[in-house]
């Protein structure tokens, strides 16, 4: 008989990796969850792999056997799945098991088992009505095809303005890898935008489409990835995190809105889907392809240097111009010019819905005391309270803090002034100035869950709404029918954040939520309040002129060797009290220091992020920025180990972080 | 006595692997498979030995035909005395001067910091076919399976390319 040993990725903090004894019959393998005995307690572990001897240093040592498989087969069958989670572990410095415990935990019940397979009764397909694409669609998806064929890999960018069939197009590359056998992985930003393609991908493709995000319960986002993991469904659509399980026939993954922040997790591991992404194709050998109407400067900068295949769909589908854009003033946070108050009156009468994009919740961003002046502030994160119409109060919107109205919180005075405006005050006036119009609030208050938001979505788009607020949960992805004037309260608001990123994330916004307007029969237009007339922004979006746009914003990046000219790094200190964050902070800071001098690097002194107490938490950041961060990653590795040992502090690191102020 | 026992059985253990090693690296050739194994090397380095065989052609073909495709290999381009190996994002390309030298045996292709080479052979297989193989060694601060993944697509890349006009 012959030994067999498993290397075991253990879920347990301060224990990394385990070999337990595999005995004879069974049949564990990479890839398995397994159940082990450890400190007398039963816990499941993960197969990293099996061999048939110890190393030199363990033989003589007892080795406990393995109890029993909980996976009915490898979670991964391809070793190059694991190795791209390694990779992902490696790059955005968080522990490997760790990473394994955060995919898996949630499936694993505390009798170590993973959840049984139901067999339910599918839900019939939707008709099958395929597209006929447009010459150019057709160009472009012959061109990426005919690379696919030939085995390249590189990634496409795929560059297609607002209402060009970006969709129609990844449909028709979809079937090609069905035809050839292979599964698509295909991401979208977020959770709200997988419904909406779903139901596009399976009419247009006539099969059945997976979802798989975090918001299903873990035992139907189990049997999701079961179900991808078997082969049984052709097509995946999900979010960031969905790129984390492993797939049986992988032959594609598409990135819809691949400019779109929430791609990067906000959490450690703070992975970034879309490089992920990008790393996964290359090591499967598998194509990628980004798609957006506003690349992220990486990927333009990527498709033009050569790093990607770079193509464009630069006119809309329905042959029309794009919506012209009109700036108006701000005269006050309610304010419509009458030219447009009075086309929207009449659009209302003619059944043409408008759009009212505002990118804040809540009635009032602003709670002012008048007798004090204090701005009402959260007790735990101290940031402004937005004041909540609906619920008649002062909520924080990073800790769900809540508190009535009055009285302040410094002086006891009942009378607080209520400033800025939010959704619920946009909708409030829109219902005022427009009493015939049907107005529905598009944001996450109004409509806490998917089948609220699914129910809205679906009444605008049969014209049962006339006015729509909505936050950026409506900026993009949605293709609305009688949709003619889209209107973008503090359009260039963005650009007062002190961030280098502002302006691109300021154009993105503004030529999505733009894009939304006059997709099909009717011609639109979009109203833009823009308070910085004087910012190079507006010499190029009211003509959607993204090259030109980027081609300056692009330049004065390189001079001043900001991303993607080089790379950042934000150090994430979190203590419980002020000293100790300060402390923890300037100790890494001076350890940086030392270890990088002479080198390439810059490095910014420890500083108090915007929101420098959250949840009682005290907040410090340390910025880093170089050339290249291959060289130095190791080094945070080990620094992140050295000072994150210390009680009740946390220190994490954001590779390739997005923005130098974070919050 | 122990230790010679020992010594012994490491020994038959260490021949039989390579007997196992090399009968089944023959078979996998015959059957078509392009086939690459890799070594661990010191300080951010990894090795690869890869071969693939190819049918209508002799070992100077195999060479002579390399050469016409070295400029756009899968992710690495030889040109001009220059070599662009082409790595995903996040990370960026890496181009390096690099020294080549050639004889009716071997094409040998060295960077000039001596952190990667390839050295290309190529042995008759049997009467009508070739087999042409890589010795690559990739030295850089990157997980090591991005490396293996460079040197592995070189050599099934070249092998198919050339498979693709001879048979």
């Amino acid at each position: 008989m012959t030994d067999r040993f498993a290397l075991l990725v253990i879920p347990r903090p301060g224990i990394d990796e385990l070999y337990y004894r595999l005995d004879e019959g069974m049949a564990a393998g990479p890839g398995d969850i397994v159940e082990i005995e450890l400190k007398k307690e039963l816990i499941w572990a993960f197969v990293r792999e099996t061999t048939g001897a110890l190393p030199d240093a363990l033989r003589d040592l007892p080795c406990k056997s393995v109890r029993r498989v909980i996976s009915d087969t490898p979670l991964f069958r391809d070793r190059r799945e694991t190795a791209f989670l390694e990779w992902l572990a490696g790059y955005y410095l968080f522990p490997f098991p760790k990473l394994i415990k955060q995919i898996f935990a949630p499936f694993i019940s505390a009798a170590n088992n993973l959840p049984r397979r139901t067999e339910r009764a599918e839900a019939p397909l939707r008709p099958h009505e395929p597209a006929t694409l447009t010459a150019d669609q057709a160009a472009v998806a012959g061109r990426i095809g005919d690379r696919w064929r030939r085995g390249d890999t590189r990634p496409t960018l795929l560059y297609g303005v607002t209402g060009s069939g970006k969709s129609e197009l990844y449909a028709a590359l979809c079937r090609e890898q069905f035809a050839a056998g292979k599964q698509v992985l295909y991401l979208v930003p977020e959770v709200s935008l997988t419904a909406g393609t779903l139901r596009h991908l399976e009419t247009r493709l006539g099969e059945k489409v997976l979802l798989l995000h975090s918001y299903l319960t873990p035992k139907k986002r189990f049997a999701a990835f079961s179900q991808a993991l078997r082969g049984e469904a052709k097509i995946i659509v999900g979010t960031r995190s969905a790129l984390l399980y492993p797939l049986t026939g992988l032959g594609l993954i598409i990135v819809d809105e691949e400019h779109d922040p929430s791609y990067k997790n906000i959490e450690p591991p703070y992975y970034h889907a879309r490089d992920a992404a990008v790393m996964k194709g290359h090591l499967l050998d598998l194509p990628v392809l980004l798609g957006s109407a506003t690349p992220s400067s990486e990927s333009w900068h990527n498709a033009r240097s050569g790093k990607y295949h770079l193509e464009r769909l630069t006119r809309r589908a329905n042959d029309r111009p794009p919506p012209p854009v009109r700036l108006f003033p701000y005269h006050g946070d309610t304010y419509l010019p009458s030219e447009l108050v009075d086309a929207v009156r009449d659009g209302v009468a003619r059944k043409e819905q408008t759009l009212f994009f505002i990118n804040r919740r809540g009635f009032s961003t602003i709670a002012l005391c008048r007798a004090c002046e204090e701005i009402q502030k959260c007790p735990r994160c101290q940031v402004a309270l937005v004041y909540h119409k609906r619920k008649n109060a002062l909520l924080c919107h990073h800790c769900n803090f809540s508190r009535p109205v009055a009285p302040c919180a410094a002086c006891g005075e009942e009378d607080l002034s209520l400033e800025g405006a939010g959704i619920e005050r946009l909708a409030a006036t829109l219902r005022e100035l427009f009493p015939a119009a049907s107005v529905v609030s598009i944001d996450r208050d109004s409509l806490p869950n998917e089948t609220a938001l699914s129910k809205e979505l679906a009444a605008i788009e049969t014209g049962g709404h006339d006015l729509i607020a909505g936050t950026v949960m409506i900026s993009k992805g949605h293709n609305f029918p009688a949709l003619r004037r889209v209107v973008v309260k503090h359009a260039d608001f963005l650009l007062s954040l002190s961030d280098y990123r502002a302006a691109e994330r300021c154009f993105q916004v503004v030529t999505q939520v733009a894009g939304r307007a006059g997709r099909f029969d009717l011609p639109g237009e979009v109203w833009a309040e823009a308070l910085k007339r004087d910012h190079y922004i507006w010499n190029y979006l009211p003509s959607y002129d993204f090259e030109g746009f980027m081609t300056e914003e692009l330049e004065w990046r390189e001079q001043l060797a900001l991303p993607p000219f080089s790379r950042l790094a934000v150090i994430k200190i979190v203590a419980p009290t002020e000293e100790k964050a300060d402390a923890t902070a300037r100790a890494i800071y001076d350890d940086l220091r030392r270890k990088f001098a002479g080198k390439k690097v810059r490095l910014l002194p420890p500083v108090a992020p915007p929101l420098q107490r959250i949840h009682n938490k005290y907040r410090r950041h340390i910025v880093l920025s170089a050339p290249s961060l291959r060289s130095v990653s190791p080094l945070l590795a080990d620094l992140i180990a050295l000072h994150g040992k210390r009680r009740g502090i946390i220190v994490t690191c954001d590779i390739d972080a997005l923005s130098t102020v974070q919050v | 006595m122990n230790i010679a026992k020992g010594i012994a059985i490491t020994l038959c253990a260490a021949l039989l692997l390579c007997a196992c090693k090399g009968s089944s690296d023959e078979t996998r050739l015959k059957r078509r498979e392009i086939i690459y194994h890799f070594s661990d090397m010191k300080e951010d380095c990894v090795a690869l030995f890869g071969e693939g065989a190819i049918r209508n052609i002799t070992p100077a073909q195999a060479l002579a035909d390399l050469g016409e495709n070295l400029a756009d290999l899968r992710y690495i381009g030889i040109e001009n005395g220059h070599m662009h190996i082409d790595l995903p994002w996040p990370y960026d390309d890496i181009d390096v001067p690099v020294n080549m030298e050639k004889n009716a045996d071997a094409l040998h292709i060295k960077g000039i910091y001596g952190k990667i080479s390839l050295s290309f052979t190529a042995y008759a297989f049997d009467e009508n076919s070739a087999v042409l193989r890589l010795d690559g060694k990739f030295c850089h601060a990157m997980p090591d399976l991005l490396k293996e993944n460079v040197l592995a697509n070189c050599i099934k890349n070249v092998v198919k390319k050339i498979r693709n006009v001879r048979d």
